[in-house]
């Protein structure tokens, strides 16, 4: 059950029926980009002193854990 | 026009209007927890109608899918209308801030993060956390909420502020859910 009424839904649908799939495919790419920078963003505030090498190895462990129960 | 273009632009909007917003949902879990893709960009508005007309004259179509209607029956109801993007499918929920005391409580005590030179006000991670667990209860038990809720608590459980979570967790009926985030997380 989702509680969010979602107003405009078949336009948004409309729009990505428009895209083509390589279209599509680079948006998910690019969703998951701009997400990642802000798991970076939050993990350096998060982790002020630690090096880059550390803070990427903090953040691969993390991103070991990140996957779809429904794939 | 990327989504962070695009929340940069909408950022810009409010800003230059003067209408106070909040950045919410899956997009601060990103930030706060681990990441998660979304094509929603999730904002809490303290908007009037005459802040409504300059949000409206900025997102003309056909670029944009913005329905004057739906924005101004969304004040009234204080709940909440979206923009598309209609090139790329990027999406901004905008929901009206309520009278709802958590609604309040969270909004005031929203914080400013830079995001790559761009000043973002976004919930408290216990906000961000508390809001998750709402609507996974309200949608009988959303695992993505729920592992949104997980990661954000795990990595930000060193401040967390745990008393003010068990009160309100309390008031929105979440404490179980909340008991069960603890159980099963495993903080940094």
């Amino acid at each position: 059950m989702d509680p969010k009424h979602r107003p405009n839904h078949a336009k948004h649908l409309e729009v990505l029926r428009r895209m083509t799939p390589a279209q599509r495919l680079e948006k998910a790419f690019e969703l998951s980009d701009f997400t990642r920078e802000l798991f970076y963003v939050g993990l350096r505030k998060r982790f002020p002193d630690v090096s880059e090498q550390e803070l990427h190895r903090i953040a691969l462990a993390r991103l070991a854990q990140c996957h779809n129960r429904n794939y | 026009m990327s989504q962070q273009e695009l929340l940069s632009r909408v950022i810009g909007v409010l800003d230059g209007a003067g209408i106070d917003y909040m950045m919410t949902g899956s997009l601060v879990s990103s930030l706060q927890g681990n990441p998660r893709a979304t094509h929603d960009i999730d904002l809490v508005v303290a908007l009037t109608l005459t802040g409504a007309t300059a949000i409206i004259g900025e997102f003309p179509p056909p670029r944009y899918y913005l329905d004057e209607l739906s924005v101004r029956q969304a004040i009234a109801r204080r709940d909440m209308f979206n923009l598309l993007d209609a090139d790329t499918g990027d999406k901004v929920d905008f929901w009206l801030l309520t009278d709802d005391e958590f609604d309040q409580n969270r909004f005031a005590r929203k914080v400013v993060e830079n995001v790559k030179g761009l000043q973002i006000k976004m919930s408290r991670p216990e906000d961000t956390i508390l809001m998750k667990l709402k609507w996974s209860a309200q949608s009988g038990g959303s695992e993505k909420q729920f592992q949104d809720v997980r990661s954000v608590y795990e990595l930000q459980f060193s401040s967390l502020d745990q008393t003010y979570l068990d009160a309100w967790a309390e008031k929105l009926g979440v404490s179980e859910l909340l008991a069960r985030v603890r159980q099963q997380a495993k903080p940094l």
